[in-house]
């Protein structure tokens, strides 16, 4: 059976999409990541148009997060202020985003800039992820991290336009929020992700916010700066798949669930190290489709004005 | 298959002149729907006229194209480590859609300068640069630029020639398959049906065919291109709500 996506104008097995919808719903109720990272390249290597990919895995993380904030917003763990100054900072982030988007994709860059970005983050979170599992795998504490820390609240502490956080229970100037914000706005934007892989480390080391109320407020900003995304990338561009979102989210919501309940179970390190290798993996094929003499020595596309 | 027996004794009641093509397609509109993935349509006819069955019927071919659209060519080229693609050179005239089928090959049976006139095969395809920057204007530029086009369209399965396709049956009556992809463009189609004897167009018709996208298909594309806004806020309610429909479903 195959069914036909309306937007991406080509045919896909219904069956295969629920399942790499599961697979990677799977692994982010898991490991508590958004998926996006890992989903975005999937449906490019399945042969989705780069373009449609990203605009439509970003309706997809809506969707994720939403379920994912309901646990965390009735445990009270969400600090609605400084998620509100991350989406204000992420609104403007986004608008940049989809922007340089549009202006790359009329020039015919877009897919080139989708695969650099990807081989750049994938390149660093999976290196990152593979050195922090493999040190807590063997129990090898860094003592270099501490120092870093203290430098960043020197500079932060010194800006001004400082608000008070109740629910952080922190006192800090807007600016770095924001500025934070924007980034992960022009990240969402770009490649059609949440961005809590960034986000989440950010609001610890940076921001010094307690880590019981960080995934809860991730998740919350996420929400709002997915979804303005979802909208702008259907106005100028026309690359959000109702038909692909749906199949997609169905198979990673359900997906979710059981990743959940089996990360519960499982010994989290060496898991880690799977899924570092996994990313890895992943950028390494981008990397490999970035330098591998093309089988076609031109690229034909649609001309625009 | 009465289908089929219909048209085949509508064609033979066909009146007898000089050399004629007559023509019809099982279906004149190709739908695209939800389950979508790729059509088939035959493409039957006979050819009747001075000297009808007993002498040899000549040579057919038969062209379908689609619906024009601009389109951008870009060389890649190393930049570095990694592939890039280069400056655009902007055609105009290239159909998305080109199966050509013929009963012999086309060197045999027609000069170049004929297919150049009828564009018959995609290698005369009558393409065209639009507003090309003065160091693109070499004779050459367009001929490479028509050579990635069909190269790259072949590729999606969009252009397509296919010698020995048509088959001649008895009396005259001939037919030809032709497979549409799953990414078949949307369109106003024409068909165009040659005769040729000795290296001659002796006679020729051509048909209409239409390919739509019906249904939700359409609507969802309707909206996606007209409405954007609100197509884009559907998805996003769809996925808000799916999302709380997932926490409530699994919530412990």
């Amino acid at each position: 059976m195959q069914i036909y996506l309306p937007i991406a104008e080509l045919s896909v097995n219904p069956l295969i999409v629920l399942m790499m919808g599961g697979a990677v719903g799977f692994l982010s109720g898991m490991f508590g990541v958004g998926g996006g990272f890992l989903m975005t390249p999937l449906l490019i290597f399945y042969g989705i148009p780069p373009a449609v990919a990203v605009g439509t895995e970003a309706s997809q993380i809506v969707a994720s997060s939403v379920s994912g904030v309901l646990g965390h917003w009735r445990r009270k763990a969400v600090d609605i202020k400084m998620g509100l100054t991350l989406v204000a900072g992420g609104a403007a982030g986004s608008f940049i985003g989809v922007l340089i988007f549009q202006r790359l994709r009329e020039m015919g860059q877009v897919d080139l800039m989708i695969s650099l970005a990807y081989v750049l983050f994938l390149g660093v979170v999976g290196g990152l992820m593979l050195v922090e599992s493999i040190r807590a795998a063997t129990k090898d504490k860094d003592a270099g991290g501490r120092r870093r820390k203290r430098g960043h609240r020197g500079i932060i502490a010194a800006l001004p336009f400082k608000v008070r956080y109740h629910r952080s229970q922190i006192y800090i100037s807007v600016l770095p929020p924001l500025a934070l914000g924007f980034c992960v706005g022009a990240l969402a934007a770009i490649m059609g992700v949440g961005g809590g892989f960034i986000m989440v480390p950010a609001m610890i080391y940076l921001l010094h916010m307690p880590t019981n109320v960080v995934i809860g407020t991730s998740l919350f900003q996420i929400i709002f700066v997915t979804a303005l995304v979802t909208v702008l990338h259907a106005v100028a561009n026309q690359t959000v798949d109702i038909v692909l979102a749906m199949l997609l989210l169905i198979g990673g919501v359900v997906g979710a669930q059981y990743g959940v309940r089996a990360g519960a179970h499982l010994r989290s390190e060496y898991l880690r190290i799977l899924l570092a290798l996994l990313v890895l993996a992943v950028c390494g094929r981008l990397a490999y489709d970035l330098v591998a003499t093309p089988s076609v020595p031109f690229t034909v596309t649609e001309a625009f004005e | 298959m009465m289908f089929r027996l219909a048209v085949w004794i509508f064609l033979l009641a066909a009146p007898v002149h000089a050399d004629e093509i007559s023509v019809a397609l099982t279906e004149q509109q190709i739908s695209i729907d939800e389950g979508f993935s790729g059509a088939r349509i035959i493409l039957y006819g006979v050819v009747s006229g001075a000297g009808g069955a007993e002498r040899a019927p000549g040579d057919l071919v038969v062209i379908v194209r689609g619906p024009e659209e601009d389109l951008a060519v870009r060389e890649k080229r190393r930049t570095g480590p990694i592939w890039t693609a280069g400056e655009p050179v902007r055609v105009a005239g290239a159909p998305g859609f080109y199966f050509l089928g013929a009963t012999r090959a086309l060197n045999d049976i027609l000069s170049p300068d004929e297919r150049t006139e009828r564009q018959i095969g995609a290698g005369h395809l009558s393409v065209s640069l639009i507003d090309a920057a003065a160091g693109q204007r070499s004779p050459d530029t367009l001929e490479i630029a028509r050579a990635a086009i069909v190269e790259a369209m072949s590729d999606r399965a969009l252009y397509r020639e296919d010698i020995g396709a048509v088959s001649f049956l008895d009396g005259g009556l001939f037919q030809v398959a032709i497979d549409f992809p799953a990414n078949t463009p949307v369109g106003p189609y024409r068909s165009e049906i040659y005769l040729l004897r000795a290296g001659e167009i002796v006679a020729w018709r051509t048909a209409p065919l239409y390919v739509e996208k019906v249904g939700l298909e359409r609507m969802l594309y309707d909206l996606a291109h007209q409405r954007p806004l609100t197509y884009g806020l559907l998805c996003v309610a769809m996925s808000l709500f799916a999302g709380w429909l997932a926490s409530v479903l699994f919530r412990r």
